[in-house]
């Protein structure tokens, strides 16, 4: 698992843990159903406060991302599609956001931006 | 919750007192006891210990039962030696073993050997940073559940006050264990206090969770010509130079920035410095 | 029990001023004393001023090494601490006494003294219990003020004692009869001598406490 923490970043920290261990839960780096550290062994090999790290894992329980099982430990929640899918649809909707944005700033038409997102499609995912 | 509660706490010098001092500690957290010096952390901490007399309840709360808090059970770190001078680490080893009933001597032994500290050293003739991981360990090796530390990583050099906060971060991979740490040097507590305790001329001025207490207050500048626009009864200390004023608002205080301010970072050691200046 | 543990870590404290060169000046000066005076009395008394010069050091240490706050944070209440130091000077003043008789009875081979044994005999508990009754009127003021001012404040009661026993000489006649009376009723005056020193030791022993426990470190 990767979680880099930038300080003085303007995301409080227990956000950024959140979605450190989001992404790789997402990117499949841990896979479904395995444990994660503790919430103290987390905040220790971090460098936070307890409380950070509590705060991050009770936001991904609620979130439905990891489970908690007294007395057993932290486990990535077994991942159904539905909620990666969600994720990765967040994901899509924020980039297409920030395309958008651009295009208008050049003054693309709609349709020349859905031409050149079919011919993308088409061209990018052959390459792979 | 389980807490060690300090209720109605009062002492009274002839040049200082504590006036009804209130506040918990949460047990198996760390909560940073912050203030500046000779506004009541000693005094408050000694209450605790019951090294002086105070008037007021201090008990160690679990679930329904209340009880006195026992120093059996209690690690501290204090500036104020408690070791004879002339005491080498193997006498040390002696007293605590006569004078803790759960004494772990392998415990002891195995820290002063981590930390580096030879046997032979009289505690006289150790530096204060090998005096305050002597203490450590000591507070260490006799099955505490409570940490009381009192400033000890003033004139600690970075590094080893890293090894100290770490040494401090194992300690509570256990969740029955304690600590309050009561320093001026915020960025440890950045690293791992989860509560704050701020104490001002003897009296309690906040108690929350960290982030909470930390997002309590509010930093605000402005330009000399725009002073005196905000609501006195929000600022809570102010810092002018030549080319600008900084405020100390209470965040709750300030439902819109005027235009002529700005919004800067909140840090505790903004809150430590602003809190009560030049009001 | 926690009294004991006030002994023992008593004597750890004071350890390191237990040194071979203060035994050395302890056995040096009693020898000089013993010989010159040719009293075995002289050879005790000058290792019971040692004793009682001991007496004050779990003060002194206590006060500038914190070892007082350290039986607080090992949960020893007041009144233990008290009780441990009187079981220290007791058990220090009577390792004294036979330390000291020991010694005038190896001087004695060299330089022979008058009724040696026998005037060792009466001579020990005297002044053992003059030494106990000295430490018992110190320790309330060491206990209320610590070493350093107490040592000075000590130095009162032992002037009123001195200039009592000046006095007591104006009452000769008198005291020579009670002398008398006591040397004629043995027993009696071992009774009486007993219960003065009790009452000393139990208000010694309370004022001790009051004044201790209301101390802060």
């Amino acid at each position: 698992m990767k979680i880099i923490l930038i300080n003085g970043s303007s995301t409080p920290l227990y956000e950024q843990i959140k979605n450190a261990i989001k992404e790789n839960i997402v990117g499949n780096t841990v896979s479904s159903d395995a444990q994660l550290p503790s919430v103290r062994q987390l905040s220790k090999e971090l460098g936070v406060s307890i409380l950070t790290v509590k705060k991050a894992y009770d936001e991904l329980e609620r979130e439905g991302f990891i489970v908690i099982r007294q007395g057993l430990g932290t486990f990535v929640a077994t991942m159904n599609q539905d909620l990666l899918k969600d994720e990765k649809q967040k994901d899509i909707e924020s980039h297409l956001l920030e395309a958008c944005k651009i295009a208008k700033t050049i003054n693309l038409s709609k349709s020349e931006l859905t031409e050149l997102f079919n011919y993308i499609y088409e061209e990018g995912t052959e390459d792979e | 919750m389980n807490k060690i509660e300090i209720k109605n706490l009062n002492k009274d010098y002839h040049n200082f007192a504590l006036k009804n001092v209130n506040f918990s500690i949460p047990k198996g957290y760390v909560t940073g006891f912050i203030g500046r010096n000779g506004m009541g952390k000693t005094t408050t901490i000694k209450s605790i210990l019951s090294l002086i007399q105070y008037q007021g309840d201090i008990l160690s709360i679990h679930g329904d039962e209340k009880a006195n808090l026992n120093n059996q059970k209690i690690g501290v770190i204090m500036d104020d030696s408690f070791l004879a001078k002339d005491w080498n680490m193997e006498l040390v080893n002696q007293a605590m073993k006569v004078g803790y009933d759960e004494w772990e001597e392998n415990t002891y032994w195995k820290f002063l050997e981590k930390f580096h500290i030879d046997k032979k050293l009289k505690v006289k003739e150790l530096s204060r940073g090998m005096k305050i991981k002597l203490m450590l360990s000591i507070a260490l090796s006799h099955n505490a559940e409570l940490l009381i530390l009192d400033e000890p990583t003033s004139g600690l050099d970075p590094s080893m006050r890293e090894e100290f906060v770490e040494v401090i971060s194992d300690y509570m991979q256990d969740d029955k264990h304690t600590v309050l740490f009561s320093t001026h040097i915020t960025q440890d507590l950045e690293t791992i206090a989860d509560y704050i305790v701020f104490i001002d001329n003897g009296e309690i001025v906040l108690a929350l969770e960290k982030e909470e207490f930390i997002h309590h207050f509010m930093i605000l500048k402005c330009g000399l010509e725009n002073q005196n626009t905000l609501d006195s009864s929000a600022i809570l200390g102010q810092k002018k130079t030549k080319y600008n004023i900084e405020y100390l608002v209470k965040r709750d205080a300030i439902h819109e920035i005027p235009d002529e301010y700005v919004e800067d970072e909140i840090t505790i050691d903004k809150i430590m410095i602003l809190y009560g200046r030049e009001k | 029990m926690n009294a004991i543990k006030v002994f023992k870590l008593d004597l750890l404290s004071i350890k390191p001023y237990l040194t071979i060169k203060n035994l050395i000046i302890l056995i040096g000066l009693g020898t000089l004393y013993g010989v010159l005076s040719k009293n075995p009395s002289f050879v005790l008394a000058t290792v019971q001023m040692f004793a009682i010069l001991f007496s004050g050091y779990p003060f002194m240490v206590g006060e500038e090494s914190g070892i007082d706050p350290l039986y607080k944070l090992f949960s020893i209440s007041s009144k233990d601490v008290v009780k441990g130091r009187y079981l220290l000077a007791t058990v220090s003043v009577i390792i004294m006494l036979v330390v000291g008789v020991v010694m005038a009875m190896l001087i004695g081979i060299a330089y022979p003294m008058e009724d040696l044994f026998y005037s060792l005999l009466l001579a020990a508990p005297c002044i053992g219990l003059i030494s106990l009754i000295i430490i018992f009127i110190e320790y309330p003021i060491y206990f209320k003020y610590g070493y350093k001012k107490g040592k000075t404040l000590t130095a009162v009661p032992m002037l009123l004692l001195a200039i009592g026993a000046v006095c007591s000489t104006y009452f000769h006649e008198s005291l020579k009869s009670i002398v008398q009376f006591l040397v004629m009723n043995p027993f009696m005056a071992m009774a009486v001598i007993c219960i003065i020193f009790f009452i000393i030791v139990v208000f010694s022993l309370k004022l001790s406490n009051k004044l201790y426990a209301r101390r802060d470190f």
